[in-house]
């Protein structure tokens, strides 16, 4: 008797919790835009990748503060300079309940090198160092670079693709993907992609929901409407952050996240104009930016001041580094001292003037009038020309700006100082776009890459940190937070820093 | 009649031609280059300049122009740049929708402006012509990227009555063809009002109502079709409008159709997404143009289309 009651207790508990599983509501959520591929290999723009983060397992992963995690790699070392040998979880399975090989990893990275693939992969120059990758036993892959690079784990987030069913040309068919992560891509078209969890994942807990539907949503006031109308469960980073306090006072049942992001938005200079060339002048700049009203009534509280490229989380992060707070008294100096003095005192006649192009996004444009309004106190008249996204890209990589701003996001390693500051990466090559050419930095960028022990390369980035604080290449003006707006029947819902949306696997809805 | 209707489709090749040509000189020299859209910020120089090699995006404009019309004679329109497919295929699982939205806001277009033309006719002067006037005002000076908003506002927030966005069920189509069809329908109502007061002082009206004819048979047997045939000019240029002109309408209710795929194309500079776009909307613009043409035959047999 007591065991047929234990056993009926066991299996009522066993059943009513895949009962609740089973009936968890979709969760739906709504993106800006839809993934340009289904193919990992070729998933360059963010929502591809946010998707092949839900699909597909990579040798690496981040956690959501940024950190590199082994996904399927258990562990790594460097056996020497440009040897990277990954061990991998034994047990990891495709969608199909085909198992995880070696095989398939060396299959999926030797892509980027096949010069036979007829159809280029954007993410191929993430691989350029890399020489070969080879299989090492049942459960070991190496991969051969052709010089030291500590980065290079970083771009390990390739998607991994069974051996058998790589071909040599973009897979655009759900039916012919299969891949390793907690969800199944089950259905896409114009307007909606349908993930249902992936029954043999094995690398983590298997996903708590029953479907996740996602909805391409292209205009924002669309997608706030759609929340308010319960349509939607989940927007991340794509409400205006005007409509925040409006959902805090009259829609109780919406949830607001917020936590630090991985991004940082600057102000960048062309080194070849007199003007902002001119390093004084720069100083002056980051001086009379007024950044924490700024933060406080344009971007909400929804962001903290920047001391540098980097975030005040990130391990390489220099602490010593000298505050640059707001100070008109130090900017007027400063721009006397470049030989940009007053003409008038504090009349109308500015010193000189400048061009500020930046995106038509509003909030790009709001900002840039607020840092015009600031830089005006201190007699530089600034004229702020919103412009076209393409048209702008073309003419801060053609050279043809003298003061500009954008966003550096989702960087994982310090490495990231090269792509933006060294002689080497001047446009097309890389994104120096401000053409910055500094030797001594060159060699210390050079030297932070090739470096494989984690304490000299803190060292030498906590240096790289110094000149560029000094020399101000750009001005760093804030990290912005990455927030969400949820449905309050949405259970174990985190924010990821980069802003993928990793914690969907995790995340229920209550009916 | 069938050599009219030759005339006028052999007519299309130029003419379409002649519109790709135009807009690919324009789009061809808009700042912005797809190489880097496709590869990526960390493609090398030579990676970049043997793509736009391979795609032809170095030669000079005019020839980039014949090459394109080279692939059109062979059947294809190219491929996305973007999304790596056929455009043919991105159109095709696009049209669909936008017709769609066309047709039905023409309907309701339809629906609204001859009941409230013929009333503001028959009532000219009276408070009825006002009001209906008041309406054909409103709807044409109230741009439809408010109209829309406030639709969703009423019906979907407050309401709860019809959904937000999307092309889901036959409740997704009211919100967006509304939006659409309000300006013209204002604009036909008003039409309508006017061609039946012309066609109310003519002779044959008297003579109708001489013979004794009540006014519901003149008005629906003679005064209409009389005055429909301006009313069919507008609706066929109109309904050509609707077709490539809702990309506001699809943004706003996000309806899977050509006006935001075109959108697309042009923010990533898909240089053959947008000129395949361009040349199936100046084509449906002339067939819906020759389709007017001979429905003028049917409404009035005097008509002759040469």
């Amino acid at each position: 008797m007591k065991r047929i009651t234990t056993f009926l207790t066991y299996f009522s508990l066993i059943f009513t919790s895949n009962l609740a599983l089973a009936e968890s509501a979709p969760i739906v959520v709504a993106w800006e835009s839809s993934p340009r591929t289904i193919d990992p290999r070729y998933a360059q723009d963010a929502d591809s990748q946010y998707l092949e983060n839900l699909t597909h397992c990579s040798i690496i992963d981040f956690d959501k503060n940024g950190s590199t995690i082994g996904d399927l790699a258990k562990s790594w070392t460097w056996t020497t300079d440009t040897k990277l040998e990954v061990k991998l979880h034994p047990n990891a399975k495709f969608s199909d309940g085909t198992p995880v090989t070696p095989k398939d990893v060396k299959s999926t990275y030797d892509f980027f090198k096949d010069e036979k693939v007829k159809d280029p992969s954007p993410r191929k120059g993430a691989f350029t160092l890399l020489k070969s990758v080879e299989v090492s036993g049942k459960d070991k892959v190496i991969f051969n670079l052709t010089e030291p690079d500590s980065s290079f784990i970083t771009n390990l987030v390739v998607g991994i693709m069974p051996s058998v069913k790589s071909s040599g040309v973009m897979i655009d068919s759900p039916k012919d993907i299969v891949g390793c992560g907690p969800f199944i891509l089950a259905d896409i078209n114009v307007s909606e992609l349908t993930l249902t969890p992936n029954p043999n994942f094995t690398l983590r807990s298997k996903p708590v929901t029953s479907k996740i539907i996602i909805k391409i949503v292209k205009d924002e006031t669309t997608r706030f409407a759609k929340l308010r109308a319960g349509e939607v469960d989940i927007v991340q980073n794509a409400i205006s952050r005007d409509s925040l306090d409006n959902i805090k006072k009259n829609h109780p049942s919406l949830k607001i996240y917020k936590r630090p992001g991985l991004n940082t938005a600057y102000l960048g200079f062309n080194m070849r104009d007199k003007i902002v060339g001119n390093a004084k002048v720069r100083q002056a700049i980051s001086a009379a930016i007024n950044k924490e009203n700024i933060i406080k009534y344009i971007l909400k509280d929804l962001a903290i001041p920047a001391e540098g490229l980097l975030t005040p989380n990130d391990p390489f992060f220099n602490k010593a580094l000298k505050k640059q707070g707001h100070d008109i008294k130090l900017a007027k100096k400063l721009l006397d001292e470049a030989g940009f003095k007053d003409p008038d005192g504090d009349g109308k006649k500015p010193r000189f003037e400048l061009v500020y192009k930046t995106t038509t996004n509003k909030t790009r444009v709001t900002l840039a009038k607020a840092i015009a309004a600031d830089l005006r106190k201190v007699g530089i008249k600034v004229a702020v020309q919103p412009l076209e996204w393409g048209r702008f890209k073309a003419d801060v990589e053609a050279g043809k700006v003298q003061m500009w701003s954008l966003k550096w996001v989702g960087f994982k390693d310090p490495d990231i100082f090269r792509y933006a500051f060294a002689t080497e990466s001047f446009p097309p090559s890389g994104g120096n776009r401000g053409w910055y050419s500094n030797p001594k930095l060159d060699k210390l960028m050079t030297q932070g890459k090739t470096q494989t022990n984690q304490d000299l390369r803190i060292k030498t980035y906590g240096e790289i940190q110094e000149i560029v604080s000094k020399e101000l290449p750009y001005v760093f003006l804030w990290h912005e937070e990455v927030f969400a707006v949820v449905n309050k029947n949405i259970k174990d819902f985190e924010l990821y820093a980069d802003g993928r949306f990793a914690s969907l696997s995790k995340a229920s809805k209550e009916k | 009649m069938i050599s009219f209707i030759l005339r006028r489709l052999l007519a299309l090749v130029p003419v379409g031609l002649g519109v790709v040509a135009i807009v690919s000189l324009l789009i061809l020299t808009v700042p912005g280059d797809p190489a880097d859209q496709i590869l990526g910020p960390y493609a090398t120089l030579e990676e970049k300049n043997e793509l736009r090699e391979n795609m032809g995006l170095n030669d000079p404009i005019h020839m980039q122009v014949l090459n394109y019309y080279k692939q059109i004679l062979s059947g294809s329109l190219g491929t996305s740049l973007i999304y790596r497919k056929p455009v043919t295929a991105l159109i095709a699982e696009r049209i669909q929708p936008t017709v769609e939205l066309a047709v039905v806001s023409l309907i309701i277009a339809i629906l609204i402006s001859i009941p409230l033309g013929l009333l503001s006719a028959i009532y000219a002067g009276k408070a009825i012509d006002y009001g209906a006037m008041g309406f054909a005002l409103m709807g044409v000076a109230i741009p439809n990227f408010w109209l829309g908003p406030m639709l969703v506002l009423l019906f979907s927030i407050e309401l709860g009555w019809l959904p937000v966005s999307e092309r889901v069920s036959w409740a997704s189509y009211v919100l967006p063809s509304l939006t659409l069809g309000t300006a013209l329908a204002a604009a036909l109502s008003r039409m309508t009002r006017n061609s039946m007061l012309d066609n109310m002082k003519e002779d044959y009206v008297r003579t109708a109502k001489a013979k004794g004819n009540t006014n519901l048979v003149i008005i629906g047997k003679h005064v209409l079709r009389n005055a429909s045939i301006p009313l069919v000019t507008v609706v066929g240029l109109q309904f050509g409008v609707l077709l490539t002109g809702a990309i506001i309408t699809e943004r706003i209710f996000d309806w899977p159709g050509l006006g935001t795929l075109i959108l697309d194309g042009i923010n990533n500079r898909d240089y053959p997404l947008v000129q395949g776009c361009v040349l199936v909307f100046s084509a449906s613009y002339l067939m819906v143009n020759l389709i007017t043409d001979i429905s003028y035959a049917f409404i009035d047999p005097r008509i002759k289309p040469q």
